[in-house]
């Protein structure tokens, strides 16, 4: 179990806008943790001072989690690629107190493409022993408890069916944590025809130290079917769904420590500021309410 | 081939036919009927069209190519 009511807090986004709308959070000392997306930052990215700030008073109270973007753990052919930024983060724990470092599942990279959209990989003996490769050397560099993220986009019911079964055997050697975003969970649900309980038992729920919840949007498709794909972007408000359904989630989770509202920086009109931070509040309730 | 050689091949292939923006029924067929693909033959075939077409679409938006 954990050893506390879990945290909700807040993914940081560099952008004024995202400063804007959480600040009124930030400031009533509503935000109980922080996560930090630190390769997006790196330079020659500069990251303004007030989210250098935040990064350390959070550091400073021991509620700063580490999520990676560019590692691309089942990429293959580009270990140099990952090799540095393993050199990187490296520099990057010493610099700041992480209590955990979370990465993607998939892969958003290959020897031609330095970098992409993160996508799925089929599970197979040469895929997992990849896999388990790139995860054992982030954990040695970590020094700190190392996860993945469940992913969003899938091609095929076969990715759909797998991936929990995938990450649990991932994560098995490094004792690995799985951070379960419920909104990729809510993609695949809504473009699989699956229900959300039904996905949510084929992951390795005793694995599951963080939540993510987010909105997102949809992408229009030309075939016979022409049927909408939802994506995980990170521009909109959290489905009401979602709300209903993390009772049932955290229940089913003994070990979540943290639920992270995410919404990407650039995405904030001025009129999105109040029902932001109105999501985060139902997000403290929901969590607070499930004890 | 080595596995992780395999797999980086068609990571690779299947980054740059998206990236072309081919025809989501060209794509398929490359990736299930090239040999260096074998391996991944049955994982090709079961693609759905319509998110190999919203793929297509995410690698052109964020895809860079190595220098």
């Amino acid at each position: 179990m954990a050893a506390h009511r879990p945290w909700v807090g807040l993914s940081l986004m560099p952008e004024d806008d995202f400063l804007r709308a959480a600040h009124p959070l930030f400031a009533a000392g509503e935000v109980e943790v922080l996560e930090w997306s630190f390769d997006t930052a790196w330079p020659p990215a500069v990251v303004p001072r007030w989210a250098a700030e935040l990064i350390a008073a959070f550091a400073d109270g021991d509620r700063l989690l580490g999520h990676g973007v560019h590692y691309s753990a089942l990429s293959a052919g580009v270990e140099s690629r990952q090799q540095d930024w393993l050199d990187r983060l490296r520099e990057e724990v010493c610099r700041h107190a992480y209590r955990h470092v979370s990465e993607h599942f998939g892969f958003s990279g290959s020897r031609g493409f330095h970098r992409s959209a993160p996508l799925p990989v089929p599970l197979n003996d040469s895929t997992l022993s990849l896999g388990r490769d790139r995860l054992r050397r982030l954990a040695a560099v970590a020094g700190v408890p190392v996860g993945l993220e469940n992913l969003a986009f899938a091609v095929g019911p076969r990715d759909v069916a797998e991936q929990g079964r995938f990450l649990d055997a991932l994560l098995e050697p490094v004792d690995g944590f799985l951070l379960l975003d419920l909104h990729n969970l809510y993609c695949q649900s809504v473009n699989f025809g699956r229900t959300l309980d039904e996905l949510l038992v084929t992951y390795p729920l005793h694995r599951v130290r963080e939540l993510h919840v987010s909105g997102g949007s949809w992408s229009g498709t030309s075939g016979d079917e022409r049927r909408p794909v939802r994506r995980d972007t990170h521009d909109g408000p959290v489905p009401a769904e979602l709300f209903e359904w993390l009772p049932r989630v955290l229940a089913m989770c003994p070990n979540v420590e943290a639920v992270v509202l995410e919404r990407l920086g650039g995405t904030l009109a001025a009129a999105d500021d109040e029902p932001f931070r109105r999501d985060f509040r139902r997000l403290r309730e929901v969590v607070r309410a499930a004890g | 081939m080595p596995p992780d050689d395999l797999l980086a091949a068609f990571q690779d292939a299947l980054l740059d036919l998206l990236d072309q923006g081919l025809p989501v029924e060209a794509v398929r067929e490359r990736l299930r009927e090239d040999p260096a693909f074998a391996a991944f033959r049955d994982y090709a075939a079961a693609i759905e069209p319509r998110m190999l077409e919203v793929a297509g679409e995410l690698v052109r938006k964020w895809g860079r190519r190595a220098p």
